[in-house]
């Protein structure tokens, strides 16, 4: 018996992420699917207050979604649930936050009412929250990210682009293009964690997706130095198909035309800052780039990763 | 959750330290399989103002990573109310023990099966740039098929063999290399190659080759055994920041400190205790010299010393372990692979 067999995993279709605990205790898919980007958002501003990485925000939400397919919002209150995660996660990814920091930046996050959900003792609150929240991970305390694959990726792609420069004359705007490309893609990284896609993809994934999606919308292909004539991603990824990166990317867009619907419950305390890279993207362009095509199926067989 | 502590019968309290308590017990839901239940404190509510123990969480991330045949293995984690609990390999005994004990007789063949271990081991630990930080001959713990494996990642003490003596040496540092013990922020891989050479040097010895008694009589153990270092010999070494100048004693020769070593031992010995921390030895290159390769042979794990305790309790339930290790064969077969052997 090897520790690895008793690991779980954290990648479930797409029927399963419908029926999940809240659904069956009468909660909403878009109620659900609100919180489940609440939830995140806290955390992210929570995260940028305090200073932390962005892998430790990242990985609090990651643990968010996941304790969340085994619990109930009813029961869980989500801002207490996304401050205790960020607390672990802080201990995890060796950025450690103290707990009663974390109280006072929530505190001065949430309205009263939002607040409230700590009860009298908000700090033993947390403190009991991290053994059920610890349970719930079933310890799996290492989390990847796909910002340092996307990274990575670029890297190997300013690389072709800088050898292609000279054997096709490309001019030097090309590099810089790239790293527009990196710049936006970060940001629908930031954007996929307020989705349920870490809990349907691996980190690998997701990165080509956000990349392909970001190099869409600032009319920028790779894809000109092929690689080995396929696609630029294949030299990444194999079996990926452009079906399930486009149903990756439309669920990165969808969130920002339910973004506009639900405005107004949101509390206007909570501040929508999110850690920005430099050059922030042009939202304008976003909403016009989710199309009304039907929904894509996953294919049955998971897409092998290539490391 | 309340079953997974159920799962796991208690047979006997083991040990106690500074942040955990570990028993001996039986999967009950593996064939009665023998673990070590380590139960992490929680302390009282001032201790645990800011929750689950730090070093608790290090060591399931770090342990939940590794898998090689030397290093202890994490079967599960599981937590109840108030704490949580790591569920590791049983170890019979360690190489401490196996040092002490003035009947076991360590042959060359013996020496060298212990060293296969350890360094392979520490070549995976350092390939996934792991440093293990705290070897000495009680962190390398050893199973009741002589198969050793390094333990205790990140806690302190208290995990271990069931007849050892909890002693002031905790975080010993007659292991401690010479970079260290000058202070030095940046260190690698070779903080553990020097403490490698020092267990080597305890193996033949069979008593510590280098006990201080303070960090500084330390540095003058080290120094009056191999020779005061010049800044030729280990560039950077006068400006670490506790760097403090030493009498130049010219050392004793390696050959006159273990005079029944053979050559080819020497060897070992001299590319592990070099000062330089950078031409030191990495496990990997260890491994590559003859001694490993010249006969004699190393001995067969199964073959290796235990202490006089550990084999009565064996010999008592010889019966149930052939079977459990029959079981276990079966169980590596039904998983597709067999875990991979040391080949000597």
């Amino acid at each position: 018996m090897k520790p690895s067999q008793n690991m779980p995993c954290w990648y479930y279709e797409k029927a399963d992420l419908k029926k999940t605990p809240s659904f069956c205790d009468g909660i909403s898919s878009e109620t659900e699917g609100r919180y489940r980007r609440e939830g995140p958002r806290f955390i992210f501003d929570m995260g940028t207050r305090l200073g932390l990485h962005h892998d430790t925000i990242a990985t609090a939400i990651v643990f968010f979604h996941r304790f969340y397919m085994f619990h109930t919002f009813k029961k869980f209150p989500r801002y207490v649930t996304a401050t205790c995660c960020l607390f672990l996660a802080g201990k995890v990814e060796e950025t450690p936050k103290k707990c009663k920091d974390l109280i006072k930046v929530a505190r001065s996050l949430l309205n009263e009412g939002q607040f409230a959900q700590f009860g009298d003792d908000p700090k033993e609150e947390v403190l009991t929250f991290e053994k059920v929240l610890l349970q719930t991970i079933k310890f799996d305390l290492t989390v990847e990210h796909p910002y340092k694959y996307m990274l990575q990726y670029a890297k190997a792609l300013k690389g072709i682009s800088f050898y292609t420069q000279f054997q096709y004359n490309l001019s030097f705007g090309e590099r810089s293009k790239i790293e527009k490309l990196v710049q936006m893609a970060w940001t629908f990284i930031n954007d996929s964690l307020c989705t349920s896609l870490c809990l349907q993809w691996e980190p690998q994934i997701v990165a080509v997706a956000v990349m392909y999606l970001a190099g869409r919308l600032c009319k920028f292909e790779p894809q000109d130095w092929a690689y080995n004539r396929g696609r630029w991603w294949e030299q990444f990824i194999d079996d990926i198909s452009m079906d399930l990166l486009e149903d990756i990317c439309h669920q990165v867009l969808d969130q920002y035309s339910q973004q506009k619907g639900n405005k107004g419950t949101v509390s206007s305390k909570v501040k929508r800052e999110r850690p920005k890279t430099p050059g922030d993207v042009d939202k304008s362009a976003e909403p016009q780039a989710k199309s009304s095509r039907s929904e894509i199926h996953k294919p049955t067989t998971k897409v092998r990763v290539v490391y | 959750m309340s079953s997974k502590s159920s799962r796991y019968e208690k047979i006997e309290f083991l040990g106690e330290g500074q942040f955990a308590t570990v028993y001996k017990a039986k999967d009950t839901q593996n064939n009665n399989n023998i673990v070590a239940v380590k139960k992490i404190k929680l302390g009282n509510r001032a201790e645990a103002k800011d929750g689950i123990n730090r070093t608790a969480l290090r060591e399931i991330k770090l342990l939940q990573e590794l898998h090689h045949e030397n290093i202890i293995g994490l079967f599960d984690v599981f937590g109840q109310k108030s704490n949580i609990s790591l569920v590791f390999d049983f170890m019979e005994t360690d190489l401490e023990v196996i040092i002490k004990d003035t009947s076991i007789v360590l042959t060359q063949p013996n020496i060298k099966a212990y060293m296969i271990m350890t360094l392979q081991g520490l070549e995976y630990l350092h390939s996934l740039w792991i440093l293990h930080r705290d070897l000495k001959p009680n962190n390398l713990l050893i199973d009741h098929s002589g198969i050793l494996k390094i333990g205790d990642f990140g806690l302190a003490k208290s995990f271990g063999s069931p007849s050892r003596e909890y002693t002031h040496q905790v975080v010993t540092r007659w292991y401690r290399c010479p970079e260290l013990l000058y202070g030095a922020r940046l260190y690698g891989t070779g903080v553990d190659m020097w403490a490698v050479g020092c267990i080597l040097a305890e193996l033949l010895l069979r008593v510590p080759f280098l006990p201080g008694e303070s960090d500084l009589d330390q540095l003058s153990k080290i120094f009056e055994t191999l020779g005061t270092p010049t800044e030729a010999e280990w560039p950077g070494m006068t400006s670490l920041p506790d760097y403090i100048n030493f009498k130049p004693f010219p050392g004793v020769p390696l050959n006159q400190c273990f005079s029944a070593a053979s050559d080819d031992l020497l060897q070992v010995i001299s590319g592990l205790l070099r000062y330089n921390p950078v031409t030191r030895l990495s496990a990997s290159k260890v491994l590559m010299l003859p001694f490993f390769s010249n006969p004699p042979a190393p001995t067969p794990t199964i073959k290796l010393p235990l202490p006089a305790t550990c084999a009565a309790s064996l010999a008592k339930g010889a019966q149930q372990l052939k079977a459990g290790i029959k079981r276990k064969r079966e169980k590596e077969l039904e998983m597709g692979g067999l875990a991979k052997r040391l080949v000597f």
